[in-house]
């Protein structure tokens, strides 16, 4: 028996996806899915982001990481709510996993939710977990030709975090180099040049989060 | 690495697709991924293998389709396909401009066609 079939192989993930975004429009909750290799920097972003901005927004952190609660430890010392999930080798988080986390947040009066994402420049760009925007983050001892080679997650985001600027002096990256190939690919992508150790350009990523929960709240997309 | 869960995704809609047409046991399956979409066609292979392993799918037929990637230009609407992937970057064939390109085909997982009885 001959059965056509054409069905979309994540359609079970992007349902729950869209319920997720339904409920985040429904509070105004900004979500935003940080995705980069292991090491980038994710969870020191979260970490001075969280306690620099404590007093203006309300935040919360979904942690996904093969194994330890270490990261969610780490950003909850701010006071924001955090939630771990362990993927037990799974290399991404998706939809389901998100949802399911969500349950022991509490999401009212909540400005934003971050789903930091498993370490991984590939694969957790496939799985929509109902976020806003993607945000990529990519250090400076990584290699400028990271959006060459690795394309499908600098097309898909929204903005390009290029983090340990202070570094800059000791490596070989060059800053042109990994703009003008992200910016090719995606010309509507917000690059930002930051350092979460000398707190250098991390104003230009608050200033970011500020104008993103402000078209939220007032219903837009970004 | 997340072929695994994608073939996860993949059977499960099988077994949706067979139980709705009364076929149980699997022969034959088709998959269509894009070039975008990063898949290795062994990892899928080797995710279909393990999850038929010991069942009575197992030593069904698996046929994987890439498909290539199609772009449309912001500016002409020209559509083409770049030589390579690293042509994302490329101008476009008809007026040269070089960013903003559409993704017309090539970006997504599906299961295309089945075969039972």
């Amino acid at each position: 028996m001959e059965i056509p079939v054409v069905r979309n192989v994540l359609e079970a993930n992007d349902r729950i996806a869209a319920r997720l975004r339904g409920e985040f429009a429904r509070r105004g909750i900004l979500a935003l899915n940080l995705i980069s290799s292991p090491g980038s920097g994710k969870t020191s972003l979260l970490e001075r982001t969280l306690s620099d901005l404590a007093g203006e927004f309300r935040m919360a952190v979904i942690e996904g990481d093969l194994q330890t609660d270490n990261d969610a430890r780490r950003v909850a010392a701010s006071g924001a709510a955090a939630v771990q999930i362990n993927t037990d080798g799974g290399c991404h988080l998706d939809s389901s996993m998100v949802s399911e986390a969500l349950l022991s947040l509490d999401l009212d009066g909540l400005d934003i939710l971050f789903i930091e994402n498993v370490g991984n420049l590939v694969c957790p760009t496939e799985f929509d977990c109902g976020e806003d925007a993607k945000i990529a983050l990519l250090s400076v001892t990584e290699g400028d030709d990271k959006p060459e080679k690795y394309p499908y997650l600098f097309h898909k985001a929204k903005a390009l975090l290029l983090n340990k600027i202070d570094l800059l002096p000791y490596v070989d990256f060059d800053t042109a180099r990994a703009r003008a190939c992200a910016s090719a690919l995606n010309p509507g992508l917000a690059v930002m040049e930051l350092s979460c150790r000398s707190r250098e350009g991390l104003d230009l990523w608050y200033g970011w989060l500020r104008a993103a929960v402000r078209k939220k709240r007032e219903g837009g997309t970004l | 690495m997340h072929e695994l869960s994608l073939m996860a995704g993949v059977m499960d809609l099988a077994r949706q697709e067979l139980e709705r047409h009364g076929a149980s046991r699997l022969t034959l399956m088709r998959l269509r991924f894009g070039e975008l979409d990063q898949v290795l066609p062994d990892a899928l292979r080797m995710a279909f293998a393990a999850m038929t392993a010991g069942t009575s799918w197992e030593g069904a037929r698996l046929e994987l389709e890439e498909e290539p990637l199609e772009l449309s230009c912001p500016l002409c609407g020209h559509r083409f396909r770049p030589g390579a992937r690293s042509a994302l970057y490329a101008p476009c064939p008809s007026c040269g401009e070089t960013t903003g390109f559409g993704v017309v085909r090539g970006e997504g997982v599906f299961l295309d066609h089945l075969e039972a009885e």
